[in-house]
């Protein structure tokens, strides 16, 4: 085809473009991704038996705030990186800044416990399987992200998947936070940030196969 | 980068990012106007890079335009329209040497390439300001020149020409009503 052509042809009926456009179509894939995953862990484990009383205690909001801050801070990454523009990496950073205060609260956890619960308090009962279950609840979250951000214009698609892995692990760690039963944050520390770690290093891995456009 | 080069990359910007904006609104005709435009620079730049092949080079053309439609919401209007061109511009080559298994290396160049004019262009603009300010007193010619060209500040402009500040403003207005006036006439 003549290009000149082409021009005329995507001319013809141009769509008004939304301000906020990409932020919507990021959240609205989001929200079908982590539905998806509530649905999953439903209909296979179900969620923890006291989970109406849990709610209401310190263990499982920690949990909460700590994925929550993770999925927005890997949200506004993920859109930086969904921009075609160069970006240094370094905002990567910005990702440990919930890991890091997650190790201040731990370590004063654990400076106040009695030496036997120690061991108890890192690896609690189900340390192997954690971030195993995370990454599993993460995929339906994962596998969204990575469609939309194929549509949008990714240019460095190691750094744009791992941002996009990490915003889905932080996303499955927070539904999985209603079925795990742990409370040391110790725990937390450990194996919900290697469970988001595992998935983000996943979409870097397939960030260049997947998001190539 | 000298002077007119760089006021002529100003214009570029100015005038692309008008026309995106109108067209992000739903401004058909902007965007054809915009699209149009792209593809020139996109053809000079793509071929500097491919050489010969035509063929291969209007491909890219092609591709980049229908990316510049089709993710034309990944572009943020408080950042330089050019920059998101040549990024997709960009990516798209590099993506056709991957293809080709070709092992040249892209070169991180200055964003701006993409959209600099050409030597007798940038000639000839040159010719055309010191022609059009030819006509004016020295003092006004001056005014302009510092400010509107070298881009200095009024307090700066007043210090290199050693006329006061208000000087300087009141030469800068009139000299550019002058212009504007006699531009009138010729049109």
């Amino acid at each position: 085809m003549q290009t000149s052509d082409l021009i005329k042809q995507l001319s013809t009926q141009v769509m008004p473009v939304k301000r906020q456009s990409l932020v919507l179509r990021l959240l609205l894939m989001w929200s079908c991704g982590v539905v998806v995953a509530l649905v999953l862990l439903l209909f296979s484990t179900g969620v923890r038996r006291d989970l109406a009383t849990a709610i209401f205690t310190l263990p499982f909001w920690i949990k909460w705030i700590y994925a929550g801050t993770l999925i927005a801070i890997g949200a506004s990454l993920s859109l930086k990186f969904a921009r075609p523009e160069r970006q240094s990496i370094h905002v990567l950073w910005w990702l440990m800044l919930p890991v890091i205060l997650l190790t201040l609260i731990a370590m004063l956890d654990l400076s106040h416990a009695p030496a036997k619960d120690i061991h108890r308090m890192w690896l609690g009962h189900s340390a192997l399987m954690c971030p195993w279950n995370i990454l599993a609840v993460s995929l339906p979250v994962f596998i969204a992200l990575m469609f939309i951000m194929r549509r949008f214009a990714p240019t460095q698609l190691v750094t744009a998947g791992f941002a996009a892995g990490c915003t889905a692990g932080a996303s499955g760690a927070t539904v999985y936070a209603l079925l795990c039963n742990e409370n040391a944050t110790p725990f937390i520390l450990a194996w919900y940030s290697l469970g988001i770690l595992l998935c983000g290093l996943l979409g870097a891995t397939l960030g260049p196969k997947i998001l190539r456009w | 980068m000298s002077e007119t080069l760089f006021i002529a990359q100003l214009n570029t910007e100015a005038e692309l990012r008008a026309l995106m904006v109108a067209a992000l609104q739903g401004d058909g005709n902007a965007h054809h106007a915009l699209l149009s435009k792209i593809a020139l620079k996109l053809r000079a730049f793509f071929g500097r890079r491919l050489g010969r092949d035509a063929a291969e080079v209007e491909d890219l053309v092609q591709e980049v335009l229908i990316a510049v439609h089709t993710r034309r919401d990944t572009y943020d209007p408080s950042r330089p329209l050019t920059s998101w061109v040549y990024a997709i511009a960009r990516y798209k080559l590099a993506d056709c040497f991957r293809r080709n298994h070709r092992r040249e290396m892209i070169q991180l160049e200055d964003d701006l390439e993409l959209f600099s004019v050409d030597e007798s262009e940038q000639y000839s603009a040159r010719q055309d300001i010191d022609q059009m300010l030819a006509v004016l007193p020295d003092s006004q010619r001056q005014a302009i020149r510092l400010t509107r060209i070298d881009g200095l500040s009024t307090a700066e402009a007043a210090q290199r020409s050693g006329q006061s500040e208000s000087l300087i403003k009141v030469n800068v207005h009139r000299g550019m009503k002058r212009l504007m006036a006699l531009h009138a006439e010729v049109e």
